[in-house]
């Protein structure tokens, strides 16, 4: 009988193990047909190298003498297909080799960066939750650990510092992905915002008893190009923390002198951009803190 | 001639800012991060959700733009239930999602409840253009 058992076990434990081993197979088969022909599926293979810790794919690589300038700046690549693809069309344009050393891989880094601080947050969840890769689920995982003091292997005071990695990734996910147009004075809204923002003006001026502030967005976003867009169609922004509904007509009207204009400063509460941000330095953008120059800022419309 | 690809670092520079008044801004951008307890993550922002529910509650048309509404996302589903919940007359609800707006449209129908919902008209669109077009006639007030 015990026998009987043992076999048992390790009947269940082999038929486990195999259904563990078709979930990988069919995950990875699900996640390679999703990246296929993906525009960023480089950028996957680069992390999948990095992952591999595989050298002689960079030896490879470098023997090719394709990649030299890629791999002077740090970046791996994997020598799969996609890579093997893209190191074809290298050897013919120098151009473009050029233009991915000095403009592609440097932003690849970056991306790739944020990919290694999503994998480290993730490995940590998966010991807790069993895997799961939403983000979503991942950040409920790290808040109930924060509350109960236990987050897998990971000593409870560096918990904290965990939810805050995750600010950190949020904000530099923005920072990389969200880039406005501008022109050589200003930071223009994207076009759909610009559509937005002119449809509400169109709305608000045609419709009788109608006023901005009868129209409220709700937004989850974290980007600010909506606020581009109603400020670019002189509708004003208001934040709701407090401050009055600031009027962008008032605003160019004013005349008031400095410590007025402070006061006004601290009303406006909005719109965090200073004049260094804007990528030409235009000194038109912003009308920095007469008091503070590297103080609050607001945008001049 | 607008050219793409303004980087702005707003939370990479944030050290170092000052308010108006002087105080000087927290090293931390203040992110509300996608979990199931806003509340926790979202003090001094209270007054923001308030002003939202208010709005949700006051609002006679509703246009719900881009929201993927996420089964996970309990703290809108609060949010919109309790919010909506007013005195004043909805004239009109409208998704705009893609191929997904009509299957949002029952989720919110869930929430406001099937009779509420089944007397103010609806509509689904798949993008904000159509919904461009369609408004011009079709936007109340």
């Amino acid at each position: 009988m015990p026998s009987q058992v043992r076999l048992c076990n390790q009947l269940a434990a082999a038929l486990a193990a195999g259904a563990l081993y078709r979930t990988k197979v069919e995950y990875s088969t699900a996640r390679n047909k999703t990246l296929e022909r993906h525009a960023m599926s480089w950028l996957y293979e680069m992390r999948r190298f990095t992952d591999q810790q595989s050298l002689s794919g960079v030896a490879r690589i470098v023997r090719r003498g394709v990649a030299r300038q890629a791999v002077s700046h740090g970046l791996e690549l994997c020598p799969s297909h996609g890579a093997k693809k893209m190191f074809g069309i290298l050897n013919s344009n120098p151009w473009l080799t050029s233009l991915l050393a000095h403009h592609v891989v440097p932003r690849g880094q970056s991306l790739l960066g944020n990919f290694r601080l999503r994998n480290w947050a993730s490995q940590t969840e998966s010991s807790v939750i069993g895997g799961q890769s939403s983000r979503f689920i991942r950040d409920i995982s790290i808040d109930i650990g924060d509350l109960i003091g236990s987050f897998g292997n990971r000593p409870p005071a560096s918990i904290a510092a965990l939810r805050k990695a995750i600010v950190v990734f949020i904000t530099r996910t923005i920072e990389e992905t969200v880039t406005p147009p501008h022109s050589a004075s200003s930071i223009t809204p994207p076009s759909d915002y610009n559509m937005l923002s002119k449809l509400m003006r169109e709305k608000v001026e045609k419709t009788a008893g109608l006023v901005r502030n009868d129209v409220s967005f709700i937004t989850f976003n974290y980007d600010t190009c909506l606020e581009f867009g109603l400020v670019r169609r002189s509708l004003g922004v208001d934040y709701c923390l407090g401050e009055p509904f600031i009027d962008p007509a008032e605003e160019r009207l004013s005349t008031a002198p400095a410590r007025a204009e402070a006061a006004r400063l601290d009303q406006l509460g909005s719109l965090p951009q200073v004049q260094q941000d804007h990528p030409n330095g235009n000194r038109a953008f912003m009308k920095c803190h007469h008091d503070r120059p590297d103080g609050y800022a607001r945008c001049s419309t | 001639m607008d050219t793409p690809g303004a980087r702005l670092n707003l939370g990479s520079r944030i050290v170092g800012k000052h308010h108006g008044c002087g105080a000087p801004l927290e090293h931390e951008p203040a992110i509300v991060r996608p979990t199931w307890n806003k509340s926790a993550s979202t003090r001094g922002l209270e007054s923001v959700w308030q002003r939202a529910a208010t709005e949700i509650g006051s609002a006679e048309n509703i246009i719900v733009n881009g929201y993927s509404f996420p089964k996970t996302d309990m703290f809108f589903k609060y949010l919109f239930t309790l919010g909506s919940h007013s005195d004043t007359r909805l004239e009109s609800f409208t998704v705009i999602n893609g191929p997904k707006s009509a299957a949002l449209k029952t989720q919110f129908a869930d929430l406001m409840g099937t009779h509420e919902f089944g007397r103010i008209p609806t509509t689904t669109n798949s993008c904000l253009r159509d919904r461009t077009t369609s408004s011009r006639t079709s936007w109340p007030r």
